[in-house]
């Protein structure tokens, strides 16, 4: 590219940047796609890991009291509520944005 | 296990690959051993550290391809933190760009054939997890002292409700960093696995062999996407739990 036209040369950079940028947007939408999946294996995850952790530390407890059946019982219990308190987060999140990354967080309430 | 299957050829040992063996010789496993983990950490950094300070090295206005890839992703990460945690999150931007460059290439170069993928132990995962759990922890206290005990106390709910909330909350916040870690390691654990289990199957269909061949590659088209997402799951939710700590009262 010669010198002499300076100015057109960053124009045209900036048409470059530009085009450029606009190819890298269609996989957006794709990742998105997929960002709705990695949503809904979070919600399991939480879930399961919720009630697999109150059931451990029911157990925990009981070896530690005696009381075997009972607290890991009441704290499997505890735990699945954790879970399903995760996944309600995370709705939420979806729903105001944030889960995604471009949200505003604007901290309504609650 | 190898007496049946050697006269078949059909040998299935999809978990083979997740072995955790010595370097050098087979020695005993002690925390110094040098093992394949570590090598393969080792060279997640080294090919961290070559893309981000390569890459701006020539630190040019126009930046080349390789630049442009790192000024994206610094932007994305930087846009990421930003969005989530606010603008006083930022000064956490480098330990957060950190572990996404670093779960993103371990999980990337976990991919390539013979390779041995770090983040599908859960011990790596969930070291990484703790750190963030710690981090995000102390960083409440000592922001907001006692006043981040808040966080587990629900003002807007009835009286008599709330010591039971304030349980669930507390399992959930311990709840976080166990799904953080099984997350990621069991995203990358199974889909290995499962490229493992259709190679094993291609071995001895002989002609037939295409089906699982061509399987396998639409499975590492989604495995290269999937080492991408979780790299972002990750660092997101790192994101929303540094705003839990930083504003507790959400």
């Amino acid at each position: 590219m010669p010198k002499t036209n300076g100015d057109n040369s960053i124009a045209s950079i900036k048409e470059k940047i530009e085009s450029a940028k606009a190819a890298l947007d269609p996989p957006v939408p794709d990742s998105g796609a997929v960002g709705q999946a990695h949503l809904a294996w979070r919600m399991v995850i939480d879930l399961v890991a919720g009630v697999g952790l109150g059931a451990a530390i029911g157990y925990g407890l009981d070896a530690l009291f005696g009381t075997l059946p009972i607290l890991m019982a009441v704290f499997t219990l505890l735990g699945l509520a954790a879970g399903v308190n995760l996944m309600l987060r995370t709705a939420k999140e979806v729903g105001r944005g944030t889960a995604d990354g471009n949200g505003k967080e604007s901290n309504s309430g609650n | 296990m190898a007496t049946e299957g050697e006269s078949t050829g059909l040998e299935i040992h999809p978990m083979d690959q997740f072995m955790v063996k010595p370097l050098f010789g087979d020695g005993p496993l002690s925390w110094y051993t040098p093992t394949n983990v570590t090598l393969w950490m080792a060279l997640t950094v080294l090919a961290v550290s070559a893309l981000l300070l390569l890459g701006t090295r020539k630190r040019a206005e126009i930046p080349d391809k390789t630049q442009m890839i790192v000024e994206l992703l610094y932007q994305f990460v930087r846009n990421m933190v930003e969005g989530v945690a606010g603008k006083d999150g930022l000064r956490f931007f480098p330990y957060i760009i950190t572990v996404f460059m670093f779960i993103a290439l371990s999980n990337i170069l976990g991919l390539i054939p013979a390779s041995f993928t770090t983040t599908s132990h859960i011990a790596v995962t969930a070291t990484l997890a703790l750190t963030v759990f710690l981090t995000v922890t102390i960083l409440g206290f000592v922001k907001h002292g006692l006043g981040f005990l808040g966080l587990f106390w629900i003002s807007s709910a009835p009286l008599p409700l709330r010591p039971v909330l304030a349980v669930i909350e507390l399992m959930s916040y311990f709840v976080r960093p166990v799904s953080h870690s099984i997350r990621l390691a069991g995203n990358m654990m199974a889909g290995h696995a499962m490229v493992k289990v259709f190679a094993a199957f291609a071995g001895v269909l002989g002609v037939g062999a295409v089906v699982p061949i061509v399987a396998i590659a639409a499975v590492y088209g989604l495995e290269l996407l999937v080492a991408c997402i979780q790299a972002y799951v990750f660092t997101i939710l790192t994101c929303v739990y540094l705003k839990d700590a930083l504003h507790p009262h959400h």
